[in-house]
């Protein structure tokens, strides 16, 4: 009777153990491990027994809360593109309403920040949309703004610019900086757009300024300063009867630096131009962080 | 004893098969892993797994052979892939794609014997299938005997490689087909006209642009020598650097050809290995 009686506590034991609750692929823990592994900084790890519970789990809501801190743990890595497209196998079930913004509000963040500007636009209009109340996440309107910032939607975004103090509309300094946003967004305050035919254009009849168009009058001087070198060359060379080598050489070196200039001019245009544009998002985007930042004072 | 003994076999069975149950489990996930992409996780829990089951023994390097092959690291895909027993399941999978990694990877003579010790029903798909391998294997290693005798077995019946038998009898053609040129000749005839010999070597575009600049040069030399005589430093400057680009291009001619023969070898490699590939990922889903 004793020996039955602990034979049958083993098999219970072992049933508890290597049940689907109790055992390694057990959502439970697999979870906890995964906490305890993302606790240390070890997020591959994590991630992979994130996914594991995510796999063994049965329940929908347990999958997407697995894959919630999976997307956690790649957000880590870096890997900000996976994180959209692990999401997304999650967004037709999540049956709660509130988890179903956090995973659209977590997809617009990932795919903002894998430089996927209008997916993570489109992701914020349906969270829009399934929030009529509006979106209670804090750092939403953050987000919308810096979305509109890299899709250049500046009206848009002069519209919205009210929504972004987070309630101390006390703080002079944020208001301050927000009526710099107003300026900076004005119409007259966009950076000037560069056009690359019209600086191929001046180049062609007066070598190196399309260069000074473009905005690098240094390296127009010196293109213009190089084909008035090799066009010398070749009447130099001309004047001394040297008339082949005043075509091959002297002519030689000057179409190359007369078409290289051209071409340059276009390509400085352009260059400049995407310079100046993402020097103006840049400092949109910085003042939008800092005026979305809590103020110290109340943390 | 009995009272004692029996219990604890049924314990040592129910651990040992729940174990194994905690396997083939996470085989089960592996598989997930692959099928989603996640090769670098998927390996990491291979890498992880304590497997004493023969048949997942092989399921496990069966994966890791498959994971490698995906991340195109042939070499240990096909160590793997050759440890799969016999009895398994996937053993001829694992050895037509561990050969063909091998054949991928300029081992053609391993990737062959791979090969000839499988034995299948000679009127079956997968001798067929063998046959093509092996006669693409032939036409890697130049072997055109072998090819020859491989080829003659092409019965064109199989859609999975139907087209591709057609093809690979093509390159040999191609491959036989191939002109001789010479090195020496390239160089000769550059010596005559700069940039000749680089047409004759088959890259045109080179030849003439040798032949423009080379030209240019000379005129230029020409020209200083006329106007100031051969003691003009110009003259000398201007010699000099015409006769290293023309001495440049009878070398460039020469190697043009070893050049262009290396392009042709390797473009047609690429296109073998490509058309024994399809058959097998048509054929093994």
């Amino acid at each position: 009777m004793k020996w039955t009686s602990g034979f049958f506590s083993i098999c219970i034991f072992l049933c508890a153990t290597f049940s689907s609750k109790g055992n390694e692929f057990g959502q439970d823990a697999a979870l906890h491990r995964g906490d305890s592994l993302f606790a240390l900084g070890n997020f591959f790890e994590a991630a992979i027994a994130y996914e594991r519970a995510y796999f063994f789990s049965a329940g929908q809501q347990q999958k997407t809360a697995a894959n919630l801190r999976k997307a956690a743990a790649l957000k880590q890595m870096g890997e900000h593109a996976r994180v959209v497209t692990d999401l997304q196998r999650s967004l037709p079930f999540a049956g709660d309403e509130a988890l179903r913004r956090e995973i659209l509000y977590e997809m617009a963040f990932s795919a903002y920040l894998s430089w996927s500007y209008p997916l993570a636009q489109s992701l914020i209009s349906q969270l829009e949309f399934q929030s009529p109340q509006g979106v209670d996440i804090a750092a939403f309107p953050l987000l919308k703004s810096l979305v509109m910032v890299k899709m250049e939607n500046w009206e848009a975004l002069r519209d919205y610019s009210g929504n972004l103090f987070p309630g101390n509309e006390e703080d002079s300094e944020k208001k301050q900086m927000q009526q710099i946003l107003l300026l900076l967004l004005e119409d007259a305050n966009h950076p000037q757009s560069l056009d690359p035919p019209r600086a191929r254009l001046w180049s062609t009849f007066f070598p190196g300024a399309g260069q000074v168009y473009a905005g690098s009058p240094g390296k127009g001087a010196l293109n213009g300063f190089s084909q008035l070198v090799s066009l010398s060359g070749a009447v130099l060379m001309a004047y001394n009867q040297l008339y082949i080598s005043s075509v091959v050489v002297g002519l030689g070196l000057f179409q190359s630096f007369y078409f290289g200039g051209i071409r340059q001019a276009g390509q400085l245009a352009e260059e400049n131009s995407f310079e100046q544009m993402a020097q103006y998002k840049d400092k949109l985007s910085a003042i939008l962080i800092e005026i979305h930042k809590p103020d110290q004072n109340t943390q | 004893m009995i009272r004692f003994l029996l219990p604890t076999f049924f314990v040592l069975s129910f651990l040992n098969s729940a174990a194994q149950e905690s396997v083939r489990g996470e085989l089960h996930f592996v598989r997930h892993l692959i099928s989603r992409n996640e090769l670098k996780e998927s390996l990491f829990v291979l890498e992880n797994m304590e497997v004493q089951e023969a048949s997942l023994i092989d399921s496990v390097n069966y994966y890791h052979g498959w994971i490698r092959y995906q991340q195109k690291d042939l070499l240990p895909s096909a160590a793997f892939l050759l440890k799969v027993s016999f009895d398994s399941p996937l053993f001829e999978k694992s050895r037509f794609f561990a050969s063909y990694n091998l054949a991928h990877a300029g081992q053609t003579s391993a990737a062959d014997s791979v090969l000839g010790q499988l034995r299948f029903d000679q009127s079956g798909l997968l001798f067929a299938l063998q046959n093509f391998e092996r006669a693409g294997i032939a036409l890697l290693r130049r072997d055109f005997d072998d090819f020859g005798k491989r080829s003659s077995l092409f019965l064109g019946y199989y859609n999975a490689f139907a087209l591709q038998e057609r093809n690979l009898t093509e390159y040999a053609a191609g491959l036989q087909q191939q002109p001789g040129r010479s090195a020496a000749v390239a160089g000769l005839l550059s010596a005559a006209v700069p940039g000749l010999g680089k047409v004759y070597a088959g890259k045109t575009a080179e030849g003439i642009a040798g032949f423009l600049y080379v030209g240019a040069m000379a005129l230029t030399s020409y020209d200083f020598y006329r106007r100031s005589g051969p003691a003009n430093g110009f003259f000398i400057f201007s010699a000099t650097v015409t006769g290293i680009f023309y001495v440049g291009n009878i070398w460039g001619s020469a190697v043009a050809v070893t050049r262009k023969r290396n392009e042709f070898n390797h473009e047609m490699d690429q296109r073998i290995l490509f058309d024994m590939h399809i058959p097998l990922r048509n054929i093994f889903q």
